[in-house]
């Protein structure tokens, strides 16, 4: 389970900052230690990129986030989960067990969704402080927010996300058809 | 179409069911759900040339085997003409001896898709369409990545063998290397023949004294050179090991010849002698040989075709040391 993570994460960094920024972090002593916990995603390298970029991991998670939302075939699959976006927010409970179907072993907390006076409020149950998904959701939130088109005003606090949505059909979406891509994971 | 059914306007059982298809006795049609008529544009023209019953064996007309599936409460499949969709469904009879019918896609939901532009709005949300469209995708791109993983797995394998297999001093086999090929080499053919092999042991004379005298970087550098003369006197289907310390073992198959096997040892003993560190006081280093030419009376094991050619190895040293026995 953990090799996808680091992999994916392994692209992320390439694609956003080079090849030689991987290297270099494949040659640290850490990148050999591998103690890992499994029921918490493992997100050193994301950790250790930040150090050496000068940039705290919650934006690196959040850009990681977004940059999910940009790789095709990961696309399609969040798009499969709403017909706009405010139905992509409030069906964001299913994001646990539609990531478990496909990733039996893949650690996904439960997620909560209430809507309130402009929006949704995502609510992170049994949340692990050291847990990486808050960040990458936000990231994940933004990045679906252009895809479908929305503006929106994204708010965090310590355990929830709160999503405004101030006009769904602000700019003009991605297109999305149900007739398949042929584009595999991870190639950009 | 000012047709009721039983239960409600056909307007609202376009809406509920937009896969349905309802009509009357004689084969002409009542309502047909919004994604089935997005489908089958002209179903208002009849059904002939549109559907036909895709049961082997049963009719393939369409009100036939409509009526046939109805009355017999059986599944009921039909074909769209012009392409490899076929519709599932069942169906009761309502009002007035009219039928109605509910299909679906079933397994050929990507044509389907492709044949009609369909979206997500084209399902009523009890169908699980969209969650296998979903799974589907998901699977390709995770079945992806772990053919990935395994070829990653493989290329590691098969590296982790071959350093398992070399001694890494001298970059000939180890002992490792050795036990397998000659494992190997004592199987009969595929065809059941014999195949003939010859297995040299050799060793250093004068080796520890180069140790002794001039250091172990001298010795390591003096096992280094043995490794390249070996390397190069052997041919590309033989295999070269080093077993410990100043021990060697060469695999020739298909050599019996014993007049070239005495060649081949002459030319080894002839480019080790020259090895000889220039600073070496007292004796010039040498190798002894001991020679197996195997099939062989009584040696069916590796241990057995080895412990022979140490024996030689031994008559070798006896004798007066860089010389070769051949037995």
């Amino acid at each position: 389970m953990n090799r996808l993570v680091s992999r994916a994460i392994e692209e992320f960094l390439r694609s956003t900052y080079g090849e030689e920024l991987v290297q270099e972090l494949d040659g640290t002593p850490e990148a050999e230690a591998g103690v890992t916990d499994p029921a918490r995603i493992d997100v050193s390298g994301l950790s250790r990129a930040g150090c050496r970029l000068s940039k705290p991991l919650s934006e690196m998670l959040e850009d990681m986030g977004g940059w999910m939302t940009r790789i095709e075939p990961i696309r399609r699959l969040l798009r499969f989960s709403g017909r706009d976006f405010k139905d992509f927010l409030l069906r964001l409970d299913e994001l646990p067990g539609r990531a478990n179907l496909v990733l039996p072993t893949l650690p996904v907390p439960r997620l909560q969704v209430r809507t309130s006076e402009r929006g949704v409020q995502v609510m992170i149950i049994d949340p692990d402080p050291k847990s990486a998904w808050q960040f990458l959701l936000v990231g994940l939130i933004r990045g679906m927010a252009d895809d479908y088109g929305a503006l929106c005003l994204i708010a965090i606090d310590e355990v929830s996300i709160r999503i405004d949505i101030w006009d769904e059909q602000f700019a003009e979406g991605r297109l999305f058809s149900l007739e398949g891509a042929s584009v595999m994971l991870g190639t950009t | 179409m000012a047709e009721t059914s039983c239960l409600m306007p056909a307007s609202a059982l376009a809406q509920l069911l937009p896969m349905h298809l309802w009509l009357r006795e004689d084969g002409t049609l009542i309502s047909a759900g919004r994604t089935l008529a997005k489908l089958l544009p002209d179903l208002d023209d009849g059904l002939v040339g549109r559907l036909s019953g895709a049961r082997p064996g049963e009719p393939s007309d369409p009100m036939t085997a409509i009526r046939g599936a109805v009355d017999g409460r059986r599944r009921l499949f039909l074909r769209v003409e012009g392409s490899q969709l076929v519709l599932r469904g069942h169906g009761v009879r309502v009002a007035g001896g009219s039928v109605l019918l509910n299909l679906g896609f079933g397994i050929g939901l990507h044509h389907a898709i492709r044949q009609a532009a369909l979206t997500d709005d084209d399902f009523a949300p009890s169908d699980l369409a969209m969650e296998l469209l979903f799974l589907q995708e998901a699977n390709r791109g995770v079945l992806n990545e772990l053919s990935r993983f395994n070829e990653q797995l493989e290329q590691s394998r098969a590296r982790a063998l071959l350093q398992a297999q070399t001694d890494p001093l001298t970059g000939l086999g180890n002992r490792r290397k050795l036990e397998s090929t000659l494992s190997a080499a004592l199987k009969t053919s595929e065809t059941g023949e014999i195949r003939p092999f010859a297995l040299v042991h050799l060793d250093l004379d004068n080796f520890k004294q180069v140790n002794d005298l001039l250091g172990h970087q001298a010795g390591d550098d003096l096992l280094r050179a043995v490794g390249k003369v070996l390397r190069d006197q052997i041919r590309h289907a033989d295999t070269a090991t080093r077993i410990g310390g100043d021990e060697f073992v060469l695999l020739l198959p298909g050599m019996t010849s014993r007049p070239a096997l005495k060649q081949l040892s002459a030319r080894i003993i002839g480019a080790i002698n020259a090895l000889t560190p220039p600073e070496l006081p007292g004796l010039p280093v040498s190798t002894s040989l001991g020679i197996v030419v195997w099939p062989t009376d009584g040696a069916e094991h590796p241990d057995e075709v080895l412990a022979l050619a140490d024996e030689a190895l031994y008559a070798s040293k006896r004798s007066g040391r860089s010389r070769a026995t051949i037995r």
